[in-house]
């Protein structure tokens, strides 16, 4: 990895630094919304909760260590998906924890 | 005096004209005329050497059939899932407390959104060479498992 590869890597770590800040703020904010509307602390959904604090670090962890020898585009390129895969996991845990579909 | 050349009616209708700088030869044609300048049975081997070996390698470059065809396969349900993501970022409801929280949130759900097209075009275009058929449907196997819309699959299950 050159150093090009780590300035990349370190600007796209800030949205992941997003991520968990969100993932950390519906781990503390759920449950305490949950009490507040009395609903039994055995519904709150901890492994998603969790999983959304968790995950954004390992997808895009894992994007560094499979391209870390690969040319600056492709690098970045790859980086920027496992932003966007995060992304989706991120509503899908949101949509599973919360069940709250509106159709 | 010399005479001018006698004007060739047909030549339009020919692909020969060797002095022309921009006449590309084929491989047999040049495994033939190599024939034609060295003679002999060696250069007959030459010449079934060099048309054996082209395609050879082209197919080798090339991916399989199959591989084409689950490709194929793969992007028509890499297309639902982008548009299971449209539809899915309808379904949940999120709204940020703040105008940058709020602005976030929309770019997160722009990012999930392309997600499914990015990804099919890296594992694809990372595998292009033919030779590693398992790594690209691996890849596209544990994208459509990773990126499946759940927010669309738990409404449908409702």
């Amino acid at each position: 990895m050159t150093r090009t590869h780590l300035g990349v890597a370190a600007l796209l770590s800030l949205l992941v630094g997003w991520f968990v800040f969100d993932g950390v703020s519906s781990l503390i904010g759920l449950p305490a919304l949950y009490a507040q509307l009395g609903v039994d602390p055995v519904r709150v959904p901890w492994v998603a909760l969790w999983a959304g604090v968790v995950l954004p670090v390992v997808l895009f962890v894992a994007a560094i260590v499979i391209v870390r020898r690969e040319p600056l585009t492709r690098f970045t390129l790859v980086l920027i998906i496992a932003l966007a895969a995060t992304a989706a996991v991120r509503l899908s845990l949101i949509a599973l924890a919360t069940g709250s579909i509106l159709l | 005096m010399p005479r001018p050349p006698v004007p060739d009616d047909d030549a339009a209708l020919r692909w020969d004209e060797f002095d022309d700088s921009s006449h590309v030869k084929s491989d047999a044609t040049i495994a033939a005329r190599a024939a034609e300048e060295t003679g002999g049975v060696e250069a007959d081997d030459d010449a079934s050497g060099a048309t054996g070996e082209t395609p050879a390698v082209a197919a080798a470059e090339r991916p399989a059939t199959g591989l084409r065809l689950l490709t194929a396969v793969f992007a028509l349900v890499y297309l639902a899932l982008t548009v299971g993501w449209i539809i899915g970022i309808g379904l949940v409801p999120l709204s940020g407390p703040t105008l940058a929280i709020e602005i976030m949130y929309q770019f997160s759900e722009f990012l999930a959104i392309i997600a499914a097209p990015l990804w099919f075009a890296a594992a694809v275009s990372r595998t292009r060479d033919g030779q590693r058929a398992a790594h690209r449907l691996g890849w596209l196997a544990l994208g459509t498992l990773v990126l499946l819309p759940w927010p669309i699959v738990l409404g449908v299950l409702a």
